[in-house]
C-alpha cells in the first residue's frame, strides 16, 4: 500500500534540462529523476494507514474494500508491510505480510482467520491482482531503484503540473509489464501519473495519482490513487481515509506470530 | 482468587461501554441432497441446516485480548449433527518476542493440502464436513518465544475433547452405529493432560525461501480407533456396533515447505508410537494398525498467474496440486496409505472473489477407491456468499473399509452465509 503513497516526493532537479542528446544521456537522466524521488522518500520510518478500495466494472456496479496496511521502511532492502482486511465481511481478519526485497522475491503470507492457517505465496506470481482489484501485487510493492531501468522520455504537463516524464522498464522477468511510464512534477518530484504497458507491449492501464498531501514537513503522499484498465473497462479506487507516521512500529511487528493476532 | 481474575483480565474499564466487544457473526443456511439410497433406512436423503457463530472480542490495554467464538447448528436430520461447541474463549497476551494465550483455542499445523498430519492439536469436528477442517475448540495453555533460532512455542493441553460422529439416522454414516462412550487407554480419560512442542524457522537456500518445522506430541491420540462391538444376537455372538477407542501417542511430525517460482513444495511427514498397553489392546479386538510407523505427504502446488489473460482477458489464477499419500501400515492403515491427491484450485479474481477448487484422491492399492471434492464459492452480497460442495465417493473393495462404507454417500450442499 506504501508504495502508491510515497510515489511522490519533493525538490525540483538543479539542472535544467534542455535537450536530450543520445540514449546513453536519457538512461542518466531518468536514473538521476528517479535517484532524487527515492531519496526525497528516504527516512519516512513507518506509518499505519486506512484505506478504501473501490473497485468499478465496465457496467458501473461497484464493490467496496477496507484495508488498514501497518508499513515499515527497511533500509538497504524493500520494506515491510502487513495489511489487515476489515471489508468485505467475509474476509473481515485475513491478513497479509509482505517483505519487500531488491533483486529477489517478495516473501508473502496470508493469514485465513477461519483455519488459523499461516499460507506462503508463492510470490513470483506477482502479476496477479490483489483482492480482485486492478492493483497487481507488483504495483503494492516498495519503489526501489534496482527494480528498474530509466530513461527520461521528455517534459509534459499533467494536471497543471510541469511534469518530467520517465519511463521505467522492470528488471524482473515475472514482473507483469514491459515498461511504465511516469510522469513526475518538476517542483517536489510528484508522481501524478503512471501508463502501464503489458507484456504484448500494448497500453494496459493508467494510474493517476491526486490529492497530495504533506507529512513530516518532508513527505508527500497522493490521498487518492485511480487505477484504470484501458482493456477491461474496469477501475479501482483507492482513497487513504487516514495515515500516522512514526507510530512506534519495529521490525518486532512484522513475522508470522504479529500475522496472526493482526486486527 | 474468584475475586481477583476479573480484575486481572479486565483492568481500569474506565466505563460501561469499554466492556462492549467487536462483534461480527456469522450465520449460515445450509442444505445437502444425498444422491443414493442410504445403507440404513433410517438415514435421511437430504437435510436443511442453520448454523450461527458470533465472535466477540475485547481488547484492553497495550496488548491483552480475549476471544469469545461461540458455534452452534442444528440440523434437521442428525441429533449428533445438531451441536453446539466453543470453538474459541481464548485470553492472549504478548510482548515483543512472545505471546501467551490460556483458554480454549485452535490452531493449525501444517502446509499441505489434501492431508494434515502433523495437525495434531485440535479435535476434528466430524459432522460439519468429511475434510476433516472443521475443528473442535481445545482447553490450552499456548506460549510462545521467538528468538534468533526460530519460533518456539510450547502447549499444556488440559481436557480432551472427542470425535463428532453422525448419529444413526444421519450421513455421512459408517455402516454401524458408533456408540456415544469412548473407550480410553488412560485411567484419566478426558481429564488426562497432553502436552507438546513445536519449533518453526524460516530459512534461504540458493536464494529461495525454504520454511521448516518440527513438532513433538505426547498425549491422547484426536484420532479413535474404531472397535466392534460384539453381542449375543439370537444366541450368536455378532457385532452390533462400534466403539472409539483412544490410545495415548507420541507423535513427532515434521514439515518442510519450499518455494521455488511459481512453485511450492511441500512435505509433512510423522512417526506415531502408540503406548504398548493401547497396541495390546488393538490386537485384543482385533485390531492391527496400531503398530508404530510413519506416514507422508508431499508434492507441490504450481500457480499459473493470468494464463488466459491474453487471450481472453479473464484474469483467472489457476493452481494445480499434486500430492502423494503414504502410511507404512499399508492396508492395515484406514486411508491415505497409498494415495495420490491431483487438485486445481481456481481463482477468478473478479469483484465476487469468487473461487473454485476441485480435487481427486486416488487410492493406488485399492484401484477402485477414490474420492472426488469440487468446492465453489461466491460473494452474492456486500455481506454474504454462497458456497456449493459436491463430494463423490467410489469404492469397489469392502477390503478399504472406509472408502467401502461412504460408496453411497455421494452428495451436493449449497450453503448461504451471512455476515454481519
Amino acid at each position: 500500500m506504501k508504495s502508491f503513497l510515497s510515489l511522490m516526493l519533493g525538490l525540483a532537479l538543479v539542472t535544467p534540462l534542455t535537450h536530450v542528446a543520445n540514449a546513453d544521456e536519457a538512461a542518466d537522466r531518468g536514473l538521476a529523476i528517479a535517484t532524487d524521488r527515492k531519496q526525497r522518500d528516504a527516512g519516512w520510518n513507518n506509518s499505519e494507514s486506512a484505506v478504501t478500495m473501490t473497485l468499478r466494472n465496465a457496467q458501473g456496479e461497484e464493490s467496496v474494500r477496507k484495508i488498514r496496511s501497518k508499513s515499515l521502511e527497511v533500509a538497504d532492502d524493500g520494506d515491510k508491510g502487513l495489511t489487515i482486511f476489515d471489508e468485505p465481511r467475509d474476509v473481515k481478519g485475513t491478513a497479509f505480510l509482505n517483505f519487500s526485497h531488491i533483486g529477489k522475491p517478495d516473501d508473502q503470507w496470508l493469514y485465513l482467520p477461519a483455519l488459523k492457517r499461516v499460507k506462503r505465496i508463492a510470490s513470483r506470481n506477482k502479476s496477479g491482482p490483489f483482492m480482485g482489484s486492478e492493483f497487481a501485487y507488483e504495483d503494492m510493492s516498495s519503489f526501489e531503484l534496482d527494480k528498474y531501468s530509466f530513461r527520461y522520455l521528455g517534459d509534459e504537463t499533467v494536471a497543471g503540473h510541469d511534469c518530467y516524464k520517465v519511463e521505467q522498464t522492470p528488471l524482473d522477468k515475472f514482473s507483469g509489464y514491459t515498461r511504465q511510464v511516469v510522469w513526475l512534477d518538476k517542483d517536489e518530484l510528484r508522481v501524478h501519473k503512471i501508463d502501464f504497458y503489458d507484456r504484448k507491449k500494448s497500453l494496459l492501464k493508467t494510474l493517476t495519482l491526486t490529492d497530495h498531501q504533506l507529512y513530516k514537513e518532508r513527505y508527500w503522499r497522493a490521498h487518492t490513487a485511480t487505477m484504470v484498465n484501458h482493456q477491461t473497462g474496469k477501475s479501482t479506487v483507492l482513497q487513504t481515509e487516514d495515515i500516522r507516521f512514526d507510530t512506534g512500529l519495529t521490525d518486532d511487528d512484522f513475522n508470522q506470530t504479529t500475522l496472526q493476532r493482526a486486527r | 482468587m474468584k475475586r481477583l481474575l476479573p480484575v486481572l483480565l479486565f483492568p481500569a474499564v474506565a466505563s460501561a461501554g469499554e466492556w462492549l466487544p467487536e462483534t461480527t457473526t456469522q450465520l449460515g443456511l445450509e442444505y445437502r441432497e444425498f444422491f443414493q439410497q442410504a445403507v440404513s433406512d433410517d438415514q435421511a436423503e437430504r437435510s436443511a441446516s442453520v448454523w450461527l457463530e458470533p465472535e466477540m472480542v475485547w481488547e484492553w490495554g497495550a496488548a491483552q485480548r480475549l476471544t469469545f467464538r461461540p458455534f452452534y447448528r442444528y440440523d434437521s436430520a442428525d441429533e449428533e449433527r445438531t451441536h453446539g461447541d466453543i470453538r474459541e474463549l481464548l485470553w492472549q497476551t504478548w510482548g515483543t518476542s512472545w505471546e501467551v494465550r490460556a483458554g480454549v483455542g485452535k490452531v493449525f499445523w501444517g502446509v499441505t493440502e489434501s492431508l494434515h498430519l502433523v495437525d495434531v492439536i485440535n479435535q476434528t469436528d466430524q459432522v460439519e464436513a468429511p475434510d476433516g477442517e472443521d475443528k473442535l475448540g481445545q482447553p490450552m495453555i499456548h506460549a510462545i518465544w521467538l528468538n534468533d533460532a526460530g519460533t518456539l512455542e510450547g502447549f499444556v493441553l488440559p481436557g480432551f475433547r472427542e470425535r463428532t460422529f453422525a448419529g444413526e439416522e444421519g450421513r455421512l454414516s459408517l455402516p454401524l452405529a458408533i456408540d456415544d462412550e469412548a473407550l480410553y487407554q488412560s485411567d484419566d480419560e478426558q481429564s488426562h493432560v497432553d502436552l507438546a512442542l513445536r519449533w518453526s524457522r524460516s530459512y534461504e537456500v540458493a536464494g529461495w525461501p525454504l520454511d521448516a518445522s518440527l513438532s513433538l506430541f505426547k498425549g491422547t491420540s484426536r484420532d479413535p480407533f474404531l472397535l466392534p462391538q460384539v453381542a449375543l444376537v439370537a444366541g450368536e455372538p455378532a457385532v452390533v456396533g462400534l466403539q472409539a477407542y483412544y490410545p495415548q501417542l507420541q507423535q513427532a511430525g515434521m514439515t518442510l515447505q519450499s518455494t521455488v517460482d511459481s512453485w511450492l513444495w511441500k512435505v509433512e511427514a510423522v512417526h506415531r508410537d502408540y503406548e504398548r498397553e493401547a497396541q495390546q489392546a488393538l490386537v485384543a479386538a482385533g485390531n492391527d494398525s496400531g503398530d508404530d510407523h510413519w506416514a507422508a505427504v508431499a508434492g507441490f502446488e504450481y500457480t499459473l498467474t493470468g494464463p488466459f489473460y491474453d487471450c481472453c482477458e479473464l484474469p483467472l489464477d489457476l493452481g494445480l496440486i499434486l500430492e502423494y499419500q503414504y502410511d507404512e501400515r499399508g492396508k492395515q492403515a484406514s486411508n491415505a496409505q497409498n494415495d495420490v491427491f491431483i487438485g486445481t484450485r481456481w481463482a477468478f479474481n473478479d469483484m465476487d472473489s469468487s473461487e473454485l477448487l476441485a480435487g481427486l484422491v486416488q487410492d493406488m492399492t485399492y484401484g477402485g477407491s477414490r474420492a472426488l471434492k469440487v468446492e465453489a464459492s461466491t460473494r452474492v452480497t456486500a455481506q454474504s456468499v454462497v458456497n456449493l460442495n459436491v463430494w463423490l465417493f467410489t469404492a469397489d473393495d469392502e477390503d478399504d473399509a472406509l472408502a467401502w462404507s461412504l460408496r453411497q454417500e455421494d452428495y451436493a450442499e449449497l450453503s448461504w452465509t451471512l455476515y454481519f
